[in-house]
């Protein structure tokens, strides 16, 4: 057996561990009520995919609204940025930003739905808009010269073309809302629980471990047929011009500034009450700036692990087992896959720093897989086999051919995976015995009506955030430059 | 390359010192440690839990180490995983419907504090000789002065239109409070008129919230006119915010109270260290800051005299009976309230 076969395999069992630990923790006493359990399903479902589907129509409009700005230009870094707002703050200040704007709000299904929407669409805008330069920049050119009409173009190739793509990033959003938790129990009407709430719900009224995991397994082997019966077929190659006159369109910016501009003075208006009330200045404590360096390291470490696990992940590739395996992983619900990494061996002094970082990776890594990086490593399949078949070797073609090519998109996905993890405070909440980062003081804020506060604390998660994710994209270009042949 | 690489290298490596370097001087060198659970806005920074440990700290010759949870329910079970591998000596905050799972998944000391001036409302929850209750609070309506012309002032009035999708709710399957609500509802009415009461509710509910927090946060954004939370709720306004407009509401039922427990686990290190901090927060010192930190009502006489605790607690008007309802009972409530939202759809 070589390297790459036991890296795979190493892999697969840390995906799997927490499944594995667990079923020989805990004995399985009974069977799940099948009528409750089909009933959270329908729900978990249901609305993952309307929230799944929405994202991805409104991403694509957005998409091509950023593709009308130069890569380089500030009004295009201005609409990205304006996208991945969401991305930086707690979910819990997105809500009460859509509820603020839509007022009464559609609770229920649609209720649920908005809010996923707006919390996605950003993130999809930005990764269709990549996708659509490298897949269909040259394609554009050509239909462009030859005076093919848009629509002719949208149905006859753009559609097409990014079909596995636009699945990719459908079941990337799909299995987030599938695993959402607060939202549904918020804004879900009677369609609130989920199976997520199930498994919360076993843990934490009734102790009951076994269920929960259980609970945790069916998700995931529901999520891993669908995926498997979705992706079928190969991804078309990279083409590196771009000239997308044709499928540019302005309107998507109104969409993405109407949206984001509701949840930006939202969320300013928090700040300013937070501001404003006598007490403000109680959250600078002494404990502010080691809160601040443990987001920074989090952040940083979690950005790390991801970022050396998607490079592995392209090393072990191409194997067709593999990828299926990774297309149609989820990792089992937060809880159980926090409390399986604070089973095994200690949990003091330096300890959260290291479990906290695997536990969020864990969590992240296969979602990181699914926002495009397996459609970005398929595309360059035929070069890595051309200079397989002229002699080079499995590490030649990974520093060479692989690596200057994938390593911006690497950045990239660490970066987002380190701004999720300078926010978090779910994960760390577990793994943690005090207030490790500016997300768990967060927290602790809103758990104790200090809500304003908590908005207040929850602006230096952005700065730090928005810091962790530059200096990943910034790293991961100097390493492209540093690797280019 | 490779100077690129180290300078990120060392750069990280720096940050993580910095960090460690406090958490190492946190922990005491050659002094014992007690441990004691609580979940975070117990053992946080503006909790009661710091100004604790520094008053126990000053006498005992000891350091107190806080390990947190989110809430009581996450806590014992983190406790059940990981307290006798870490040296758990005390686990705060449990309330009444987690007493019959705590006792039965773990053993516990008998704690022997002799007789206790209690208040009266508290005595009912003085029966069982493991957990010992440190702060109550009765839960109710928070409402917002002048925004409605005439409060709830019963049950049944919460189910006029004015409150139609304006009443912010926990969910009881998630929350401590949502758990309270289901309970007072079924005690208040019974178990059938309850039921039935609820699922009237369910068209006059915002939304049944995941925590306390977040069901809270719905209502000061004003989206809910109403939320079930805790009487002194408003004196948290008052006092920190120097805010008068919250009030909360009298009913016609007594209500719901939630006593929070404190108990010492049977595999404790620092035993002793453990029972001098249950005295300490039982003491008329503790009792004070627990009432001014965690905004709940003292358990021990003669501590919230002339302030408007006291006022408060004259005011609301508590079941008499405390229930330690059994794992299963609290099971078989959840499942019926599950089955009641399910029956919505169907």
């Amino acid at each position: 057996m070589n390297l790459r076969s036991l890296l795979r395999i190493g892999l697969v069992l840390f995906f799997l561990f927490p499944f594995i630990f667990l079923l020989t923790q805990f004995r399985i006493s009974e069977s799940p009520d099948i009528e409750e359990l089909l009933w959270a399903f329908r729900n978990s479902f249901s609305q993952a995919f309307l929230s799944a589907l929405g994202s991805l129509v409104l991403g694509v409009w957005a998409s091509l609204a950023l593709l009308s700005g130069s890569d380089s230009g500030g009004r295009r870094r201005f609409l990205k940025v304006m996208c991945l707002f969401p991305n930086f703050l707690p979910p819990l200040f997105i809500l009460l930003a859509a509820l603020n704007f839509l007022n009464p709000f559609p609770m229920g299904l649609t209720g649920i739905s908005l809010v996923h929407i707006v919390m996605n669409f950003g993130l999809v805008a930005v990764l269709m808009t990549e996708t659509i330069e490298v897949r269909l920049g040259g394609v554009t050119e050509l239909a462009y010269v030859e005076g093919a009409g848009r629509w002719q173009f949208m149905t006859q190739v753009f559609l097409p073309v990014l079909r596995k793509d636009f699945l990719h990033i459908f079941l990337f959003v799909f299995v987030i809302c599938f695993g959402s938790f607060s939202v549904p129990l918020i804004v879900g009407g009677i369609h609130g629980t989920t199976v997520e709430v199930l498994i919360y719900e076993k843990i934490r009224m009734s102790g009951d471990w076994g269920a929960a995991v259980v609970l945790a397994l069916l998700q995931s082997v529901f999520i891993f047929l669908i995926s498997f019966v979705a992706f079928r077929g190969p991804v078309p190659a990279l083409q590196k011009i771009t000239n997308l006159s044709l499928i540019k369109n302005s309107s998507g910016a109104v969409l993405i500034i109407a949206v984001m501009g509701a949840i930006a003075l939202s969320y300013a208006q928090g700040l300013y009450r937070g501001l404003t009330q006598p007490i403000a200045w109680t959250i600078f404590t002494d404990d502010l700036w080691q809160a601040t360096l443990g987001t920074v390291v989090l952040g940083l470490s979690v950005g790390i692990c991801c970022y050396l696990g998607l490079l592995l992940i392209a090393y072990c590739s191409p194997k067709s087992w593999f990828e299926r395996f990774l297309t149609g992983y989820v990792a089992p619900s937060t809880a159980l896959a926090c409390f399986s990494v604070l089973i095994v061996g200690p949990n003091e002094g330096v300890i959260p720093f290291i479990k906290i970082p695997l536990a969020i990776t864990l969590l992240s890594l296969s979602s990181l897989y699914r926002m495009g990086w397996s459609t970005e490593l398929q595309a360059l399949r035929s070069q890595a086999q051309i200079s397989y078949s002229m002699g080079a070797s499995s590490w030649q073609i990974f520093t060479e051919i692989i690596f200057p090519q994938v390593t911006t998109r690497a950045g990239f996905l660490s970066g987002l995976a380190a701004v999720w993890a300078c926010g978090d405070y779910a994960v760390s909440r577990i793994l943690a015995h005090r207030d490790l980062s500016l997300g768990m003081m967060t927290e602790t804020l809103m758990s104790g009506y200090r809500l304003n506060h908590a908005i207040l604390m929850s602006s230096l998660i952005v700065v730090v955030a928005g810091l962790c994710f530059a200096f990943f994209v910034g790293g991961s270009r100097v390493l492209r430059r540093k690797f280019s042949p | 390359m490779r100077h690129f690489v180290l300078f990120l290298a060392v750069i990280f490596f720096g940050l993580f010192l910095a960090v460690l370097n406090r958490s190492d001087s946190q922990s005491g060198s050659g002094v014992p440690t007690l441990r004691v659970f609580g979940y975070a806005s117990f053992t946080g920074k503006w909790g009661a839990g710091p100004l604790l440990k520094n008053e126990f700290e000053k006498s005992c010759n000891c350091k107190v180490e806080f390990i947190e949870g989110s809430d009581s329910g996450i806590l014992l079970q983190r406790l059940k995983i990981e307290g006798e591998s870490l040296g758990a000596d005390l686990l705060i905050g449990l309330d009444q419907f987690d007493l019959a799972k705590a006792t039965s998944e773990q053993s516990w000391r008998k704690l022997s504090l002799g007789e206790l001036n209690v208040y009266e409302s508290v005595k009912p929850a003085l029966v069982n000789s493991y957990f010992v209750p440190y702060d109550w609070g009765t839960l109710t309506f928070v409402a917002r002065k002048n925004e409605s012309a005439k409060l709830p002032e019963s049950l049944d009035d919460l189910l006029e239109s004015e409150w139609t999708r304006k009443i912010a709710l926990e969910d009881p399957r998630t929350s401590s409070p949502g758990m309270q609500f289901l309970n007072w509802v079924v005690r208040s009415k019974g178990e059938q008129e309850g039921f039935e009461f609820i699922k009237k509710m369910m068209s006059q509910v915002h939304s049944f919230a995941p925590t306390w927090s977040a069901a809270y946060g719905l209502f000061t954004n004003k989206q809910a006119k109403l939320v079930y939370s805790y009487s002194t709720s408003p004196l948290y306004h008052k006092f920190e915010e120097k805010n008068d407009d919250y009030i909360s509401l009298k009913f016609k039922e007594p209500l719901a109270v939630q006593f929070e427990f404190m108990g010492i686990p049977e595999f404790c290190r620092n035993c002793d260290l453990a029972e001098k901090f249950v005295n300490l927060m039982l003491s008329p010192q503790g009792q004070k800051i627990i009432m001014e930190k965690n905004y709940m009502f003292p358990v021990m006489k003669g501590v919230a005299e002339n302030t408007e605790f006291a006022a408060l607690m004259e005011e609301v008007q508590p079941m008499d009976q405390v229930e330690i309802p059994s794992s299963a009972e609290v099971d078989r409530l959840l499942k019926k309230w599950t089955e009641l939202r399910r029956g919505d759809i169907n």
